[in-house]
């Protein structure tokens, strides 16, 4: 297989990747809150912070 | 006049400072705020002011009530991590975003430690209701320093404020700030630092016997159950005029029966239970006001009288909001063209550029005609975007936008929706997502989900590259009313007037039907107008245009990479009788996204729409901008080597049905496609934040099906309607 061909391949198979793993990120069933992340309304970031309590 | 100007100097000559309850915190870790105040106060701008850009935006566990926080460093070096919480007029938790704020500052937050000090910000104009929240924070028993802000304001407006009196009335630091220009900043800063070392805030006013026998066992109880001394004293108070303990004490069941003994006592003492907290407080502030604040002339109109009577007015009022929103819509079209003419350029030019380094093959192609093509397609649109929320936010800080709530209440309530409920669809302008989230300041459920059922009709900033690509390539730019307009502006304007009548058409169907309740008044505070700050306004755009980008490179493109692969593959022998140009559109009849979109064309037909549009629209229920990077795959314009947007325009104009020979796609088809995206809910993000929204769940999925269905339905049969209707009337 050519190189060329070889890094299309490599690309396509990460976007797919990144984009089945954004779609479950988002649509999975969850109650927790939250946006979607790069829903366009705001960075909503999660992790600790100088505000969590641990 | 105005009030005298208090430096460090001046405070320090309050109470000397003595060990307090907190005590110092440890130096590793960050000095803990948390800043309150009454909507409208300038609280934002104020925590913008202390943070800069310093910032990240979460949400509260639990909830999807935001959560804004920022840092800053003292003159001494040691950090300070500031939480903006939501405004609250009272810790009396009405809403949500009420609730929030009392159990952070009473140590009940689920994820939020108690502060080390708190900032309320008071608006110097109308201290009256302000105090009423500071009276309540000042009982936590925590370091308080109270911001007098808009202080400028209350000047104009004749109001002397008697600064170290009220420090003395307060027990606290107090410090005029007019956060818009940034003046008491570093003074705040200094007061925050110092406030641990201060004795902590208390109740200012004394109970009646009765009422602190009364209130005596309630308080021991929240004191027993873990509440700090002075916090449960407040509570207690507080839980008088609430019908029943909130959430937050669901595990002190034991209070209620305390409080109705309570409540009997105060009851045959000759008190009204709910009433007492109002009386004892307003009647401490009355005080407070007549010994701090002088008035130095009557109130004669203002500069905002004044220019109410023209917003507020029946008739001028609405006429007023209308050319408003032309004005905007215009100059989104208008004011961002050389912007984007200077980025259709740039990304013409690196396309160009990249692929004359790379050799002919798969990987050329695909940087070329999916990276490019795709990428560039939808990042021309930036300057538009940052166009809209520049206008936004100019409407939101100069204070219009609540007049524009106020002019729309009425219309809210003939459709049976809560007058609340404007605000979440004014935020679904910008985006769906915190539209919805935004609904959760409208306490009553019914309400809520109908809020939520219309918000994403009114059209968002991801509808805007769409709308931009459709109107530029199929509306001529006749200029109307004398040259102040084009058709082009007044096409866009359309679709947002046609999103939000639909939204309330669709509430009043639903308060109708599946929703049904009374619709019930809304109190609406009027800020005074003023001037927006370039601050406030720049870190709006810079944020939402770096949220644009940040898509653009994620999501779009990882997206056009593989549209460009579905679109690529599998490779045939093309006819080789046929010119070039025949045998790229064989390829692409018969690759992957080919045969998908032949297969949903019967679907779209009669909308008038081939197969080309059909993929694009699937596609885009992954993010709406994603029908310009498909289309723009779909076209390959990055080997034309002229700039993207344009190209595409070119080429959406000049395509032809391979059957007919006509031209594909015409103005009907155009205005067609754009009212279905005015009411598709294409979206997978809303989707989502609709089902935890609605419940969870089994219940939120149902109520984002009949969500995404009602909106489908709505989208086909509109554009049917368009499209076969403007070929009936000769149109197209």
């Amino acid at each position: 297989m050519e190189l060329q061909t070889l890094i299309v391949v490599a690309l396509v198979a990460l976007a797919l990747l990144f984009v089945g793993r954004r779609a479950w990120a988002t649509l999975r069933p969850k109650r927790d809150a939250g946006c979607a992340h790069d829903c366009g309304c705001g960075p909503a970031q999660s992790g600790p912070s100088d505000w969590s309590k641990t | 006049m105005g009030s005298p100007p208090v430096t460090a100097g001046d405070l320090d000559t309050r109470t000397p400072g003595s060990t307090a309850r907190h005590g110092a915190p440890p130096d590793a870790r960050p000095l803990r705020v948390a800043l309150i105040g009454n909507p409208n106060t300038g609280k934002t701008t104020l925590f913008n002011a202390l943070t800069g850009m310093r910032q990240r935006v979460g949400n509260f566990a639990g909830v999807t009530v935001e959560r804004h926080e920022g840092s800053f460093r003292t003159d001494d070096g040691r950090r300070v991590a500031v939480l903006d919480l939501p405004g609250s007029y009272s810790l009396s938790a009405g809403s949500p975003d009420e609730a929030i704020a009392l159990e952070v500052l009473i140590g009940r937050g689920k994820d939020v430690p108690l502060p080390d000090v708190v900032v309320v910000v008071a608006d110097a104009q109308h201290l009256e209701r302000n105090l009423f929240l500071a009276s309540q924070v000042l009982e936590l028993g925590l370091p308080v320093v109270v911001a007098l802000n808009q202080i400028d304001a209350a000047t104009a407006a004749g109001l002397r404020i008697d600064v170290p009196e009220l420090i003395h009335e307060l027990g606290v630091t107090v410090i005029p700030t007019v956060a818009k220009r940034g003046e008491g900043v570093e003074a705040l800063k200094r007061a925050i630092a110092s406030a641990p070392t201060l004795p902590p805030a208390e109740r200012r006013f004394a109970l009646p016997p009765a009422a602190e026998e009364a209130l005596a066992p309630v308080a021991a109880r929240l004191e027993a159950a873990g509440l700090p001394r002075s916090a449960a004293r407040m509570e207690a108070l507080r839980l008088l005029g609430v019908p029943l303990p909130e959430a937050h004490l669901a595990d002190v069941p034991d209070v209620a029966p305390l409080l109705t003994r309570a409540r009997d006592v105060l009851e045959t003492a000759g008190m009204v239970p709910e009433r007492v907290e109002a009386e004892l407080r307003y009647g401490w502030i009355a005080g407070v006001l007549a010994r701090c604040v002088t008035r130095s002339a009557p109130r004669g109109r203002t500069v905002t009288d004044r220019i109410d009577a023209v917003a507020l007015h029946r008739v001028w009022g609405p006429v007023l909001f209308l050319v408003l929103m032309a004005l905007v819509f215009q100059g989104i079209f208008t004011w961002a063209t050389p912007m984007m003419d200077a980025i259709e350029g740039v990304v013409g030019w690196m396309g160009a550029r990249i692929g004359d380094a790379l050799p002919p093959g798969d990987l050329r192609s695909l940087v070329v005609d999916g990276v490019f093509a795709g990428v560039g397609g939808v990042l021309v649109f930036l300057p538009q975007i940052a166009m809209l929320f520049l206008f936004i936010g100019i409407l939101e800080d100069s204070g219009y936008m609540a007049r524009a709530a106020f002019l729309m209440d009425g219309l809210m309530r003939r459709v049976g929706l809560h007058g609340k409920s404007f605000i979440p669809m004014l935020s679904g302008y910008a985006c769906a997502v915190p539209g919805i989230m935004a609904a959760r300041t409208v306490e009553n459920h019914k309400d809520r989900l109908a809020t939520i059922m219309v918000v994403p009709l009114m059209s968002c900033s991801a509808r805007l590259p769409i709308y931009a690509l459709l109107i530029g390539a199929f509306v001529p730019p006749i200029a109307l009313l004398g040259g102040a307009m084009t058709l082009q502006g007044v096409t866009m304007l359309g679709m947002y007037f046609l999103g939000t009548i639909t939204a309330l058409g669709v509430a009043a169907l639903f308060k109708r039907t599946l929703l049904r309740g009374p619709a019930r008044p809304m109190i609406l505070e009027l800020p005074p107008y003023r001037r927006p700050s370039l601050r406030n306004l720049a870190i709006g755009v810079y944020g939402r245009s770096i949220m644009f980008v940040r898509r653009a490179g994620t999501v779009i493109l990882a997206l056009s990479i593989v549209l460009w692969a579905l679109a690529t593959y599998p490779k045939i022998t093309p006819d080789a009788a046929l010119p070039e140009a025949a045998q790229q559109e064989q390829q692409l009849e018969r690759s992957f996204l080919g045969r998908v979109g032949h297969a949903m064309e019967p679907a779209v037909r009669p909308l008038g729409y081939d197969w080309k549009i059909a993929v694009s629209i699937a596609a885009s229920f992954a993010a709406r901008e994603v029908f310009v990077s498909t289309m723009g795959t779909i076209y390959g314009v990055g080997d034309t080597g002229q700039d993207d947007a344009g190209a595409l325009r070119e080429k959406l104009r000049a395509e032809r049905d391979p059957e007919t020979g006509r031209v594909a796609y015409t103005p009907l088809v155009a205005i067609g496609l754009m009212v279905f995206y005015v009411y598709a809910l294409m979206c997978m993000s809303t989707i989502a934040v609709t089902v935890r929204e609605t419940g969870g769940g089994r219940t939120g999925w149902k109520w984002a099906g009949v969500q995404f269905a009602y909106m489908l339905a709505l989208a086909y049969g509109a554009a049917l309607l368009v499209y076969q209707g403007g070929r009936l009337l000769g149109w197209g």
